[in-house]
Parts: C-alpha cells; sequence; structure tokens
C-alpha cells in the first residue's frame, strides 16, 4: 500500500467492512477528534465565549506551573488512585479467585456484587452521602449502637476522613467490575498448569502465586490499567459527597479543570489543563501497552 | 400543470413567511418557578388582546445555570429574556452579552422604586444591563420557644455578636444529659461557598471590611477589620463552643434541618424561609431580623436575587421588554412573588396584602436598605479562596489572620488574569 492506487484498491476491495467502519468513525471524529483539536488551539488563548480571544502563547501553561490549586488537585487526584486501586483489586482477585467455580450460588453471587457497579455513580454518592452524614446517617447510629464508637465520627469531615470515605464507596461500587474481567482471565488458566502444580506438591499459596497471577498478568494489567485511568478521571463522586472540600483535600484534577471552565469562565486556561492531563494519561497508556507487549514476547 | 405547481409553492411560502412574521415567541430563562406562572400569565393575557406574541419558559437549576447559558451564548441560541444571579452580572456583561436598556429603565414609572445597589451589579460606566427582578435577602431567624426556656425575652433577638455570643451561650446545653452538647445556640454554614458569602459577608461589612473595593479591582479581604470578624466566626464554634465543632463541613440542609427540629437557636437565614419554616415546621415559633453587627459598625445584609437581562442579539428586543415589564409589574410582583412568601424587588410594593398577614416581612424593608452584593467580573473564581479560608480557620488549622492572606494571595493572582 505504498501508492495511491495501492490504496484505492484496499479499499474497493474491503468495501463492505470501511461502511461497517464508517459510523464508528464519524462518530469518533465529530465527538472526539474535533473537540480535542479545538481543545488544543484554545490552550493557547484567553478564549472568551462571546468577542475576542487575546492569543497568549505559552501563558496559559506557565500560569498552571504556578498555580498551587492545580499541583494541588493533582496530588489529591494520585493520592486518591493510590488508595483506592490496591483496595479494589485485593478485593475483586478475593472474590475472583472465590468465585471461579462452578457452583449454582457462584452465579448468584457474581451478580450480587455486580450491581453496585450497573448503579450510577451520582445515585450511589447521593445514597453514601447520607449514609456518612454525621447526624442522621445510618452508619453513626449503627456503630454507636453496637457499641463500636463512642461518639460521632464525621466521616466526611476532615481531609483524610473524606478521602478514606469515598475511597470505601469507590472500592465497593467498581470492585465487581474488576472482578469481572480478574474471572475471565482465571478461567483462561489451562487446568493442566494446575495439575503439574499439584504433582510438583505445590499448595494453595504457592499455586496462587506461582501459577495463576503469573498467567492472568496480561488481564491483570489491562483490568489495572482500566481503574487507573477511570481514577485519575474521578469526578461524579467528589462533586456529588464533598465539592472538593474540606478546604480543597478532596479536588480532583477534572474537577478543578470543570470549576476553571465552566464557573470561573477561563475556557484556554481548562484547556491548556486538559492537555496536560491527556499527556499524563497517554503516558500511563503507553506503559501499559508496553508491560503487555513485554509479556507476549516471552 | 408546472404553472399551478409553482403557484402553490409561491403560496406556501408567502403563508410561512406571513406565519413566521405573525407568531412573534421569545424564550425567558429563569432558575425560579414563579416565573413559569408569569410566562403562562403573560401568554392568557396576549390570547386574550387577540396577538400572537408569546413567551416560552425553560427552567434552569441554579447549579447549572452558567453553564448553560455559556453554552447557549457560544452557539448563538442565547435565550431573549433571562433572569440571571446578580452577581454574574459583571462577567456576563464584561463580555457583553446583553442589551443596553437604560433609557427603558429610565422610562419606568416606579424608576426610583428600584434597589440601587441591585442596579450598581448590573451597570458598566453608567449604562444599564439588567433590571432587578427577585431578591433574596439574608437575616437572624430565632427561635422563640427556645429563647423562653433559656429565661430570655423572646421578643428581644441579640442585635450586636456581643449580644448573640452571650444569648448563645445560655442557649447550648446536653439537653438529655448524655455528655455531647445536642442544642446550639448558633448554626454555621460552613461547606457551601455561597452560604459564606450570603451569610457572612454582612458580618465582615458590619465590621468595617469587605470582600474587593468598589469596582473590583482591589481585594480587601485581608485587612485587619474583616479578620477580626472571621476571628469572631471561629470563636463561635472553638472558644465559646456555641456552633458545632464540625461547622466547616455543615450544609446547608443540616443546619436548617437542626433549627426546624428545635435543636439549633439561631441561625442566618433569608426570607424564603419564613414560608419554608411555616411548611415544614407549622408549629415553629420563629422571628427574623437583622443580621447582628458588630459593636461600633452597622446592619448589614447580602442582596442575593436576579437581574432581568435581555440578549444582545435578540431579534425581538421591543416584545422581550414587553414581557420584563409584565413580570416587573404590580399584579406580577404581588400576585405571584409577595404571594409565595418572596419579596417583591420594587420598595414600593412591600406594603401589601399578603406581608400585612405577617408582620415577619416587613422587617426585610429595612434589610433591603443595607444590602448590597460584591461586584466583580470573577465572582465565582474569588469565592473560592474566601471557602477554602474559612474551612481551614473553622476547622482550626490556621488562624483566621493566616486564612484571609492565603485567600488575599490567590484572590489577587486570580484578577490578575
Amino acid at each position: 500500500m505504498h501508492n495511491l492506487q495501492g490504496v484505492r484498491r484496499f479499499f474497493s476491495k474491503h468495501r463492505t467492512g470501511m461502511m461497517f467502519l464508517t459510523p464508528a468513525v464519524a462518530l469518533n471524529l465529530v465527538f472526539f477528534v474535533y473537540p480535542l483539536v479545538r481543545v488544543f488551539q484554545m490552550s493557547f488563548y484567553n478564549w472568551s465565549v462571546l468577542g475576542s480571544n487575546r492569543f497568549l502563547g505559552l501563558g496559559n501553561y506557565e500560569r498552571l506551573v504556578n498555580d498551587p490549586l492545580f499541583w494541588k488537585s493533582l496530588s489529591n487526584t494520585v493520592i486518591y488512585t493510590l488508595i483506592v486501586t490496591p483496595g479494589i483489586f485485593l478485593l475483586a482477585l478475593a472474590l475472583a479467585l472465590l468465585l471461579n467455580h462452578k457452583s449454582p450460588l457462584t452465579n448468584v453471587f457474581r451478580t450480587i456484587y455486580f450491581v453496585p457497579v450497573a448503579i450510577s455513580f451520582v445515585v450511589a454518592s447521593l445514597v453514601w452521602l447520607w449514609i456518612f452524614n454525621e447526624l442522621y446517617g445510618i452508619l453513626n447510629y449503627v456503630l454507636s449502637s453496637l457499641g463500636f464508637i463512642s461518639s460521632r465520627v464525621s466521616w466526611l469531615g476532615s481531609t483524610w476522613n473524606a478521602r478514606l470515605s469515598v475511597s470505601a464507596m469507590v472500592i465497593w461500587k467498581t470492585a465487581g467490575f474488576s472482578m469481572m474481567i480478574l474471572l475471565a482471565g482465571l478461567q483462561g488458566v489451562p487446568v493442566e498448569c494446575y495439575e503439574a502444580a499439584n504433582i510438583d506438591g505445590a499448595n494453595a499459596r504457592q499455586r496462587l502465586l506461582y501459577v495463576t497471577l503469573p498467567i492472568i498478568r496480561p488481564t491483570f494489567v489491562m483490568a489495572l490499567m482500566v481503574s487507573l485511568i477511570g481514577s485519575f478521571l474521578a469526578f461524579d463522586h467528589f462533586h456529588v459527597m464533598t465539592q472538593g472540600g474540606p478546604a480543597n483535600g478532596t479536588l480532583t484534577i477534572v474537577m478543578y479543570i470543570f470549576r476553571t471552565g465552566f464557573e470561573y469562565f477561563n475556557l484556554g486556561y481548562g484547556s491548556a489543563m486538559s492537555i496536560v492531563l491527556l499527556i499524563i494519561l497517554i503516558v500511563l497508556s503507553l506503559i501499559q501497552t508496553r508491560s503487555l507487549q513485554s509479556d507476549t514476547v516471552e | 400543470m408546472k404553472r399551478l405547481s409553482i403557484f402553490v409553492v409561491v403560496m406556501i411560502v408567502a403563508l410561512a413567511a406571513t406565519g413566521m412574521a405573525m407568531a412573534q415567541t421569545i424564550v425567558v430563562w429563569d432558575r425560579e418557578v414563579q416565573t413559569e406562572e408569569t410566562v403562562a400569565l403573560f401568554n392568557a393575557k396576549m390570547e386574550a388582546e387577540g396577538s400572537s406574541k408569546r413567551a416560552e419558559f425553560q427552567l434552569v437549576p441554579y447549579e447549572q445555570q452558567t453553564q448553560l447559558f455559556l453554552a447557549a451564548l457560544a452557539a448563538g441560541n442565547a435565550p431573549d429574556v433571562i433572569s440571571l444571579d446578580i452577581i454574574l452580572h459583571p462577567y456576563f456583561n464584561s463580555i457583553g452579552a446583553f442589551l443596553d436598556i437604560t433609557d427603558r429603565i429610565e422610562a419606568l414609572e416606579y424608576r426610583s422604586a428600584l434597589p440601587e445597589g441591585m442596579l450598581h451589579l448590573g451597570e458598566v460606566d453608567g449604562r444599564y444591563y439588567g433590571i432587578p427582578y427577585t431578591v433574596d435577602l439574608s437575616g437572624l431567624v430565632w427561635n422563640k420557644t427556645l429563647f423562653r426556656e433559656a429565661g430570655l425575652d423572646p421578643e428581644r433577638p441579640p442585635q450586636t455578636w456581643d449580644e448573640l455570643i452571650e444569648y448563645a451561650q445560655l442557649l447550648t446545653k446536653d439537653v438529655d444529659n448524655d455528655g455531647e452538647t445536642d442544642q446550639y445556640g448558633f448554626g454555621i454554614v460552613g461547606s457551601s461557598a455561597g452560604w459564606q458569602m450570603f451569610g457572612f459577608m454582612p458580618v465582615v461589612w458590619s465590621f468595617g471590611g469587605d470582600l474587593l473595593n468598589a469596582d473590583g479591582t482591589e481585594v480587601l479581604i485581608d485587612s485587619p477589620q474583616s479578620i477580626a470578624a472571621l476571628q469572631m466566626w471561629v470563636d463561635l464554634i472553638h472558644k465559646y463552643k456555641v456552633a458545632p465543632v464540625n461547622s466547616a463541613t455543615w450544609q446547608y440542609s443540616d443546619v436548617y434541618n437542626g433549627f426546624v427540629t428545635e435543636r439549633v437557636a439561631m441561625m442566618l437565614s433569608g426570607n424564603y424561609n419564613i414560608i419554608t419554616f411555616q411548611d415544614d415546621a407549622p408549629d415553629l415559633d420563629f422571628g427574623i431580623t437583622f443580621i447582628p453587627r458588630a459593636e461600633h459598625g452597622q446592619h448589614a445584609s447580602f442582596s442575593g436575587g436576579n437581574l432581568m437581562a435581555i440578549s444582545r442579539d435578540t431579534k425581538q428586543a421591543d416584545l422581550a421588554w414587553e414581557f420584563v415589564e409584565f413580570a416587573m409589574s404590580e399584579d406580577i410582583q404581588v400576585e405571584v412573588w409577595a404571594k409565595s412568601g418572596a419579596l417583591p424587588v420594587r420598595t414600593d410594593l412591600f406594603d401589601n396584602k399578603y406581608f400585612a398577614q405577617d408582620s415577619r416581612f416587613a422587617v426585610f424593608a429595612d434589610i433591603l436598605e443595607v444590602a448590597r452584593a460584591p461586584y466583580s467580573t470573577k465572582y465565582n473564581e474569588l469565592y473560592a479562596p474566601m471557602l477554602t479560608a474559612m474551612q481551614r480557620a473553622m476547622m482550626g488549622e490556621i488562624s483566621p489572620e493566616q486564612a484571609y492572606q492565603d485567600a488575599a494571595k490567590d484572590m489577587k493572582r486570580a484578577l490578575q488574569y
């Protein structure tokens, strides 16, 4: 396909395939590529909704380097990701291992663990906001009735309480999704490998560490990346439960971009921050692709 | 046959054109449901007069106001008439979103009854781009029953902050003797930036401090007077302990619920609560008055509410103004707004039959005279550092002085751009 004729021949040979691709490509171009190009353009201006735009060159990028709140929201996002990801994966792996055999009950439990994933994040956040409520929330009520706490806990009232409480909610809500992915990976482990390990005298722990985990590594890495990128884009639950507080302790990067663009009307500045976020996510994705490739080479 | 089809096409086009010219419609946006009623009444009036002019209403929730309006402006789809939060007008005027209606306003017979403080928020270089339409004022509510129980005169609310502290200490108790305070003298909404402005700015003003100077170009929040106000506020929580220790995270609904369940004796509130308290707690015996002032200061209040404006690019300026005049008329301001417990924005209409029934509304005519709002094209961006500063001070993390100095630094940076 090194010339125009070759390209034309390719397209006419695969005409049906191209036709099927067209809607997806069109949607992608209109709703992803075009806005992306525009955001990139806007990031170099003081962009006004009406009226004239002022060209700033790299001004918006300089601004974000010196903006303490940009770095704080980025660090909040990273901290949150570091808390939530192990939480999700330890739980998801445990559940997947437990449910990795055929029994009439396993399907029931898989559904139960997956249901939180199917609820909208906003709905879940509102429910948990009330559960965590200091005065009227059911969590404080149950814990103090059972005698586990002596005075009311403010679950969302301090920076770390808020981070951990919201993380707990997210783990409850998304572990089921990672569990399903890991289950699929687990079921791809050939039975012969376990049999071979048994012959070598391996116990359950050794089977897990030396057979299961290495074989599901690609699946694991993929689930991990999906989860990491999702955590980086966290918005809904923090917006509903803490509005980024207290004192910006739970302000994530997407929240800050949203506020900058839509509440402070600094569209150019918000665009610059979005481009920086995009670069970070591209780097994360490259790391994923690189580590998957090294697996297949082995 | 060909001539007939040409004739038909021409007739259709002509009819359509006349149809379009005859049916004039304007689009009206607001966050308040009362405007929906106003639009319905306007359409009924137009129909009764045999005119084909109509208005179409769109309810825009408060949280989505700026985003939806911004998107509409960018798409060239702005509504003809919009009733928008007063503190956003300086920004939208800075990008030229609204029509100059100065001459139309000056020609109104009730021009002198329009609050100057509100008109100022819609003013640029002496020209007006918005007319006061609805007003919300902040005040203090107090629970008369709890006052009586504490031995205080239920008809004498605190006038100064020192008095409030005194009364609140008597009103803060451990009612069921379980070692934990369950009745608080004062409730503070710590987690809402909007509430910090609506409720707390008047406190700062009465202490002689301010957020910004008159034209919004200089930051004044780190002045000693402003810091003194915050110090008093923080003392309510940590020194006098008359407000809950976690006030920094209390939402408006938490304080409201506390007040109607009689666990909070006093709170800063707005005129709209007169009706909502009556609906949610009919047996609640409460009064509403000015926000207390500093010992040597004046009473102040925050004039929230909406200005109504016409889009600069509207194609129906005259019809839009006709609607605006209708919405400002005595019939609407009294029968739609005063009737539902909201304040009419025209000071000449405060003396109406609905307010005569409940004397609690009367005080707002006086409060309106001392009410103001900060003028800034970057309002949203400025009050975010305010919220952070106040929350950190209220949580005891930093001193009020440090808090407002940090906030001032962030605000100055925002004003740079």
